[in-house]
């Protein structure tokens, strides 16, 4: 599964339709989509890295219109987020491969707001132990800062 | 501005299964509506009984099941879209309840063709694809059972420079508030 971010540049430029339609033509199912702001979890800490003036005024404006988050799943993911990331460039924030997106669905999803069901008639495609979707079920009442300790642990 | 208004979509479970919601999406982008608020959602019967609780009145119980069959299928995208006079535009767009009188062009012409006989025979509810509210004071209830507060969102878009505002000052400020990220 991967969690693919429509970004605020995105959104203010009314491109969401066309972004959801090349995910499904990458063959990805849409299992989870919300509008939500993220200044809080991301836009935030870039701000506080950021140091160039003129990024640090983008991030003010950029926090002001929201983002919508999509987790989709399929069975080329990795190709497919290749593409994407190829066709939008900076709109479009795209998992790099699966332990990343496990991180970042568990960060901006709760387990009941990914969805399994049938799509065109192809059948469901994933299992809930499957692609890492079990790690964040056993794990929903954790916080933000108690998934990014952990996080760090592991990469140590 | 008292005439810019919200109103409530549903791409419904049908819809979501059949990969529309990034065509349906698109086509209310494309006159200038400003999606403010969207999530994907699996409602179960008691939330589904609510959303359709005037169905009962008006069409009976056979056609309450129905519908409440349909929309607990499975998920489907919620989105509150603002513009002017919206409610009446996003009705346009969708066309009729009955998607065989739905018109080529509007969402359920291009997308469904069954008639209300048809659903009769079977016993099914009419899979037109969408939902829309059907008045300013449905549209308000609507958007209060499906979203918070919270979940809409007051942000410039393209629109606001393209459609909404013709005045030069206006489309200086507005132009210098989209963002590049």
């Amino acid at each position: 599964m991967l969690l693919i971010i429509a970004k605020p540049s995105a959104i203010a430029q009314n491109m969401l339709g066309k972004i959801i339609q090349s995910i499904e033509k990458e063959g990805l199912v849409v299992a989870g989509m919300k509008m939500q702001s993220i200044d809080i979890h991301y836009l935030q800490n870039k701000l506080n890295r950021e140091k160039r003036e003129e990024a640090k005024a983008q991030i003010i404006l950029a926090k002001k219109v929201p983002a919508v988050l999509i987790a989709a799943y399929g069975e080329n993911e990795s190709k497919a987020s290749k593409k994407l990331e190829e066709e939008y460039k900076w709109k479009l924030h795209v998992s790099q491969n699966e332990e990343v997106a496990k991180y970042e669905i568990a960060r901006f999803f709760k387990v009941e707001e990914i969805f399994e069901y049938e799509k065109n008639g192809l059948g469901k495609a994933f299992e809930k132990e499957q692609n890492g979707i079990k790690f964040w079920s056993e794990n929903k009442t954790r916080s933000v800062e108690e998934i990014e300790k952990e996080s760090k642990k592991a990469k140590k | 501005m008292r005439m810019i208004e919200k109103t409530l979509l549903l791409v419904k479970p049908d819809g979501v299964q059949r990969g529309l919601t990034g065509e349906i999406l698109k086509r209310f982008e494309n006159v200038g509506l400003k999606i403010v608020g969207m999530k994907m959602v699996w409602v179960d019967e008691d939330f589904g009984a609510k959303h359709y609780s005037d169905i009962k009145i008006r069409r009976g119980e056979k056609v309450f099941k129905a519908v409440l069959g349909l929309i607990t299928m499975g998920p489907v995208v919620a989105l509150v879209l603002e513009g002017v006079d919206a409610v009446e535009v996003v009705r346009k767009i969708c066309g009729p309840t009955e998607p065989k009188a739905a018109l080529p062009g509007t969402i359920r012409g291009d997308f469904s063709h069954v008639s209300f006989a048809y659903s009769d025979v079977v016993d099914q509810a009419v899979r037109n694809v969408v939902h829309s509210s059907g008045t300013k004071e449905e549209a308000k209830n609507e958007i209060a059972l499906w979203f918070k507060d919270e979940e809409i969102h007051n942000y410039p878009s393209v629109h606001d420079i393209h459609i909404l505002h013709h005045k030069a000052e206006h489309i200086k400020q507005m132009r210098k508030a989209l963002p590049k990220v």
